[in-house]
């Protein structure tokens, strides 16, 4: 093999033929970057937004599920371990309370947000449907006035024929 | 009897695959031969990231470390305290930081990270007293922060590392059976600088120019939501090539993959050293690969090297080449051969430690 630069020569020169050829159109590779930009674009744009919601309420809630108002018992600190352990069970009844009224408290509001998180994705659904049927119905037009056009210029060459 | 010196290695995430967790082990485990040595982790990923890698909460406030090095790559602003609060000798092992100008609109939060880690060379610059970069490319950032003396040296990495991992006999056979005239691998975390959506548009273009029916398997973790998702809407337009997105696997699982592929092609716009395609070169695989960022110095004469700015058209032809003519094929691999050869040769992790022990006394 010849090296790297001597390559890449030969392969720049078939991607020219190819492209006086008609086999790459002109432009391709900056079609190819605004076809997937645009892409990148309605996802970010809140899209799957619905989707990334469903799944931050899954998280919360076996984050929710898992407070039980007690913390680790380490410390750094020489006898800080035991000192912890002493605190917490001295105050463990009223923190374990406040956790659990804490738990309930935000079962209601993740109840509330997935609520909402399913009326956004009915919404988001119907409005895909709805896109989709006028997608399809430009296409079809866009077929007819295709076929239109190839019957004006079969007309116009039998007239040049004829004349 | 003397105690041992310690010096202790610092890393936001350990997980299993993870190049530069990969590299940390390996140069804990040279050290340990001189020093006491650990590999802390803001994160352990899976149970045995946490037999590997101590908790950095485990680390106690006065550690009396002799030295400290920390893989910087990334910033975490957590990390960044701890590393502010800390008062031991700091040795760093840069890793590269991904420009935060690919995240910017899509994902301003990890834009910031990545702006933060940048920020964290200049910071960390006068506490620091070695400085090692895996590269020439990522020696540069340094320079340009004012460090004075940086060593170049991709300590712990090992290119032949997966030549020895028992391949998957039933992952073989059902890649042969879905990839009846073979498929090209790409290895990497799925991340809009890896340029995911190009090595699709190749093999796209590819197959339609030239008929080949070839698939594309991408093995690496998917980081980013919008991308992922943004890539797997993508899939359906690029209907000329089967992708298979293999996500987070094992190392006998890419060890299968890589050895069973026609070819390695990668399209990243930006890497600060670049493991894979040399792993891939160790395994007799072909590689294409695009010239950016470190890729140029990493690979050598060890692939088809395409311009830094080469698009999907000029990859496509280059692939092709290599899939059809096999005088190209066998001397690509046994280039690959030779350049894992020379950098297996050299003991950077031997050279590493003699630095850190200069550096202790």
């Amino acid at each position: 093999m010849t090296t790297s630069e001597e390559v890449l020569t030969e392969l720049r020169r078939r991607v020219e033929v190819r492209r006086q050829e008609g086999k790459y159109p002109p432009d391709l590779e900056r079609q190819l970057e605004a076809e997937f930009a645009s892409i990148l674009e309605v996802v970010h744009r809140g899209e799957d937004e619905v989707d990334h919601i469903a799944h931050l309420v899954t998280v919360l809630r076996q984050e929710v599920l898992s407070l039980n108002g007690l913390v680790t018992n380490q410390s750094r600190i020489p006898g800080g371990r035991l000192y912890h352990r002493v605190v917490g069970k001295i105050v463990g009844r009223q923190t374990r309370g406040v956790a659990q009224q804490t738990q309930v408290a935000l079962q209601r509001q993740l109840d509330v947000i997935e609520l909402i998180q399913r009326q956004l994705r009915a919404q988001r659904d119907a409005d895909v449907r709805v896109l989709h049927q006028i997608e399809t119905a430009i296409r079809d037009r866009l077929m007819m006035v295709d076929a239109l056009a190839e019957s004006v210029l079969e007309l116009e060459r039998k007239a040049t024929t004829k004349s | 009897m003397t105690p041992r010196q310690r010096v202790h290695q610092v890393l936001i995430g350990a997980s299993q695959g993870d190049a530069v967790t990969g590299m940390a082990l390996a140069l804990r485990d040279g050290l340990r031969e001189h020093f006491d040595s650990d590999v802390y982790a803001l994160w352990r990923h899976g149970p045995e990231m946490e037999r590997e890698c101590q908790s950095l909460d485990d680390m106690p406030l006065t550690s009396g470390a002799d030295l400290l090095l920390y893989h910087l790559s990334i910033g975490y602003q957590e990390m960044h305290d701890w590393l502010m609060a800390r008062e031991e000798p700091l040795a760093i092992s840069y890793h590269n930081v991904t420009p935060s100008s690919f995240y910017r609109a899509h994902n301003p939060e990890f834009a910031d990270d990545l702006d933060l880690g940048r920020k964290e060379i200049t910071e960390l610059r006068n506490r620091v007293v070695l400085a090692v970069a895996d590269s020439d490319f990522n020696k540069t950032d340094l320079v340009a922060a004012g460090y004075e003396h940086v060593h170049v040296i991709p300590a712990g990495f090992s290119p032949s590392r997966l030549v020895e991992e028992p391949y998957d006999p039933y992952l073989l056979a059902s890649m042969r059976s879905r990839y009846p005239n073979g498929y090209v691998v790409a290895v990497g975390q799925v991340l809009p600088h890896k340029r995911i959506e190009q090595l699709m548009q190749t093999m796209h273009l590819m197959n339609s120019t030239f008929w080949g029916n070839v698939g594309l398997v991408i093995c690496g973790v998917q980081r980013q939501h919008g991308y992922f998702q943004s890539l797997l809407r993508y899939r359906s337009r690029c209907a000329m090539v089967d992708v298979h997105f293999a996500g987070a696997v094992s190392d006998r699982e890419l060890a299968t993959y890589v050895r069973g592929a026609s070819a390695y092609l990668g399209m990243s716009d930006h890497e600060g050293f670049c493991i894979p395609p040399l792993e891939a070169a160790a395994m007799g695989v072909p590689v294409v690969i695009k010239g950016a960022g470190a890729i140029p110095e990493s690979i050598g004469n060890g692939a088809l090297l395409l311009p830094a700015d080469a698009g999907p058209v000029l990859a496509a032809e280059a692939l092709n080449e290599v899939l059809t003519n096999a005088a190209m094929r066998h001397t690509l691999i046994a280039r690959g051969h030779q350049r894992v050869r020379e950098l297996q040769e050299q003991s950077h992790v031997q050279e590493t430690i003699r630095l850190i022990a200069e550096v202790v006394g």
